[in-house]
């Protein structure tokens, strides 16, 4: 194994981390990397900045309060990193394992499997250290220096910044490594088609357990304050093993912290140890399998979810034209990786919106923060369900295969719209009010849960219509950037619509639910903005000559000879 | 000289090459043809060293490439049917790339691609990224790229796929030329012309068999026909291909 050659194919398959549907072809590996790291250093940054006055208030005021509070954000450091360290790994999940192009293009040179593997682990490793080192490091200076105060000793300060530093970092690799491993052992026990078949679960695994984490910060912070949770409900908690870990670095004596602490440990070594282990193994059979190629899958009885939607959809087309533009729809959102974890994340954030409010949802609903709760949470999932899917859709799913649609350009728009409009309104409004009419029904009375489930579709067909308004290509055949022009300067009306929609409506709808008149007034009005914005926007194409295209007769080119 | 010896794999319970069997000398350019399914894909990814075979060797020069199969890679050079690159780099830091990989001295290699983007036409084309080449210009850097460690058995699938006609001129001469010096080349392809024109002898696969290995005049004698092309419908192609023309056409008109 020669070093020249490991760091060869380091730096290629470092490039190649970046090489999917998030980031722009162009882009270089440095570029990529900044970006990156800006995004990750920048929150823990200012977040633990704007707490200044804060903390200074409290060891003024409150000092009895302050290890509480100093306890819930540390706690959220460790959270917010092992959440990013997450984010990121599913971000460039599908370039982890090796793929047909590095099997093709490195399998016939002279270099060793396990030289191969050893340099993707390397890249890997470069990776994770350098958003590890971005997450921890200048969050770990900021936040010592904000909740340390004028007289705390430096041996002290010195300590808490090695403790937020070692803390963060670790908690990310504990996530990283545990994601990898996940996935390398699928590989090394039953192949490529194994973590094709797992990706989707354990993502949605994954992104629910960081959910629950930041739902968990305060509950944790209390337990460890007090130290009367029993001692399984922290053993069992990766995060307070983290947490654990900061807290025994940066001096605290109490015992409980050094057993956090070797947890900590133990957890992120048997991680890294057992991926760095095994990933070689997984290298071989993943590349092999990349070699040979998938076998062809039967045309029944697979890809059911997708299949399923597109026929439920196709059910609703008027036109083989919306038939086929939903079915292209549906598929490119459930197939490809990077509209599904778009989808998923900001399901997540959705979700986590909705945590405060979840314990609401157990009562009958006769308290008015009850009632509040049932219309607040199934229409914050449908703002950032319907979001999530906007946005998936303005990503290209495959850039090259786009001559097909720009040969055979839609003519008729409107045709185009309404299947976009149907296809966010059936993914995402349809199931959530559904669901909530369901779940509001046994709760607290069929009448209630009627009111629910009208209010949060035709909210949801608002906002179907809303967010596709502008809405003028085929979904998932633009080039988008995140960051462009027109996200700059739209995001306050995204705001007001997202406050409307999880707080003024749900606020409305609560104090109108006993009464039926008014709440079928409400309902109607809904169903009204959603007539009006459709008139507005065929107006609006109609102004521009967009409804419909006539094909123009091209015949044969004449040249005007002479005069 | 090249030995493939009872060649056989299996994708599953899916038999890809039954006993394949044949063999290459050095300065002969051995064409490889067979419909699609055949095996010509499977047997090249054996030959390259990409994957092991279910049984059955290659032998290089009297030794299983098996035994050794790093420093056998070392000796081939490849032309991807797949224009699969690195399309980030640019095409002088792909080779560089691979150029390193070979442990190839790095100002040699340099001067030498310098010179191989001269004559394939690329050397204006040096700063642009793979992503904006054209199939033409991918395959001429796949082709840089297969000889930049100047290896005694070249394998090339596909070797003229999207290229113009005069790079497809200059690849015939120069794989000519590569034989005449003494290496061993196969060449797998669909042309039947750049077969029948370029190469001395030719194995003909059908169903993961070899049907046919012989010389390209020698076939001809035998099954008494006046083209290549012929011989490949008679050995290889099961189909009646006019009857299958007409029925599409009619699905085409339906």
């Amino acid at each position: 194994m020669t070093k020249r050659r490991v760091a060869l194919l380091s730096d290629a398959f470092y490039t190649r981390l970046f090489e999917n549907e998030f980031f722009s072809s162009p882009v270089s590996a440095s570029g990529a990397t900044a970006w990156l790291l800006a995004i990750v250093a920048t929150p823990g940054v200012m977040i633990s900045a704007s707490q200044l006055y804060f903390f200074a208030h409290a060891r003024t005021f409150a000092p009895e309060q302050l290890q509480r509070i100093v306890i819930v954000g540390q706690s959220l450091h460790v959270a917010f990193a092992m959440a990013v360290a997450g984010l990121l790994t599913m971000l460039v999940w599908t370039s982890l394992s090796p793929d047909r192009r590095d099997a093709l293009v490195l399998g016939p040179l002279p270099v060793a499997t396990r030289e191969l593997a050893v340099a993707r682990l390397h890249s890997l490793c470069r990776f994770f250290f350098a958003f590890a080192v971005a997450l921890s490091l200048p969050a770990a200076v900021i936040f010592t220096f904000v909740t340390a105060g004028d007289e705390a000793p430096m041996a002290s300060v010195v300590a808490h910044i090695i403790g937020h530093a070692v803390a963060t970092f670790a908690g990310a690799a504990f996530v990283f490594f545990t994601l990898v491993g996940v996935q390398v052992a699928l590989a090394a026990l039953w192949g490529p088609p194994a973590v094709a078949v797992a990706a989707v679960p354990l993502q949605v695994a994954a992104l629910v357990g960081l959910v629950a984490t930041f739902a968990y910060t305060p509950a944790l912070a209390d337990a460890l304050v007090r130290q009367t949770a029993d001692a399984g409900a922290l053993a069992l908690n990766p995060a307070a093993w983290f947490v654990g870990l900061y807290r025994w670095i940066a001096g605290s004596a109490e015992p409980v912290y050094g057993e956090l602490a070797i947890r900590a440990a133990a957890a992120t070594i048997s991680a890294a140890g057992a991926t760095l282990l095994v990933h070689p193994t997984a290298y071989a059979r993943c590349q092999l399998g990349a070699v040979l190629g998938r076998p062809p899958r039967s045309s029944t009885g697979r890809r059911p979810v997708s299949r399923g939607l597109s026929a439920l959809l196709g059910l609703m087309a008027r036109s083989p034209l919306e038939r086929g533009l939903t079915h292209f729809i549906v598929s490119s959102l459930s197939r490809s990786h990077g509209h599904r974890f778009v989808i998923g994340s900001y399901a997540a954030v959705g979700l986590l919106f909705a945590l405060p409010l979840a314990g609401r949802l157990a009562g009958t609903a006769d308290a008015p923060l009850d009632r509040y709760a049932w219309f607040a949470v199934p229409l914050g999932m449908v703002w950032w369900s319907a979001a999530g899917v906007r946005v998936a859709m303005m990503l290209p799913v495959e850039p090259r295969a786009n001559w097909v649609f720009r040969l055979t350009e839609p003519l008729d728009k409107w045709s185009l719209l309404s299947t976009i409009t149907r296809v966010v309104s059936t993914l995402t409004v349809v199931p959530i009010g559904l669901v909530a009419a369901v779940g509001a029904g046994t709760a607290a009375g069929p009448a209630f849960g009627a009111a629910v489930g009208a209010v949060v579709m035709a909210a949801g067909l608002v906002l179907a219509e809303g967010l596709t308004f502008t809405m003028h290509a085929v979904p998932c055949t633009g080039t988008y950037r995140p960051g462009q022009l027109r996200l700059r300067l739209l995001w306050p009306v995204y705001g007001l619509a997202w406050v409307g929609t999880s707080n003024l409506l749900p606020r409305l709808a609560a104090a109108v639910s006993h009464d039926a008149g008014r709440m079928t007034g409400l309902v109607l009005l809904l169903l009204a903005c959603t007539w009006g914005l459709r008139s507005v926007r065929r107006l609006r194409m109609r102004g521009r000559g967009e409804l419909l295209f006539e094909p123009v007769e091209t015949g044969v080119t004449k040249l005007a000879i002479g005069g | 000289m090249l030995e493939v010896q009872s060649l056989t794999h299996h994708y599953g319970a899916l038999p890809a090459l039954r006993g394949v069997t044949f063999h290459a000398r050095p300065g002969q350019i051995l064409g490889y043809l067979g419909p699609n399914g055949s095996g010509k894909s499977t047997t090249v990814r054996v030959l390259v060293g990409l994957m092991p075979p279910s049984s059955g060797d290659v032998v290089w020069n009297g030794r299983s490439v098996f035994t050794d199969l790093v420093a056998y890679r070392r000796l081939v050079g490849y032309v991807p049917e797949e224009p699969h690159l690195y399309t980030h780099l640019t095409a002088p830091e792909y080779l560089q790339l691979l150029a390193g990989l070979r442990d190839l001295d790095s100002k040699a290699a340099d001067r030498k691609i310098e010179r191989f983007l001269e004559l394939l036409g690329l050397a204006d084309h040096r700063y642009a990224t793979l992503a904006t080449f054209s199939k033409g210009m991918r395959q001429k850097v796949l082709i840089a790229a297969a000889l930049l460690h100047d290896p005694p058995l070249i394998v090339l699938d596909e070797p003229f796929s999207g290229l113009d006609v005069g790079a497809a001129l200059m690849l015939r001469a120069l794989i000519r030329q590569l034989a005449e010096q003494g290496r061993t080349i196969l060449m797998s392809s669909h042309v039947i012309e750049a077969v029948e024109q370029l190469c001395t002898d030719v194995v003909v696969l059908s169903e993961g068999r070899v049907v046919a290995h012989d010389r390209v005049d020698r076939l001809r004698e035998l099954q008494a026909t006046a083209s290549l092309e012929h011989v490949f419908v008679r050995l290889a192609i099961r189909q009646d291909v006019d009857a299958i023309a007409r029925e599409f056409l009619e699905a085409v008109e339906a």
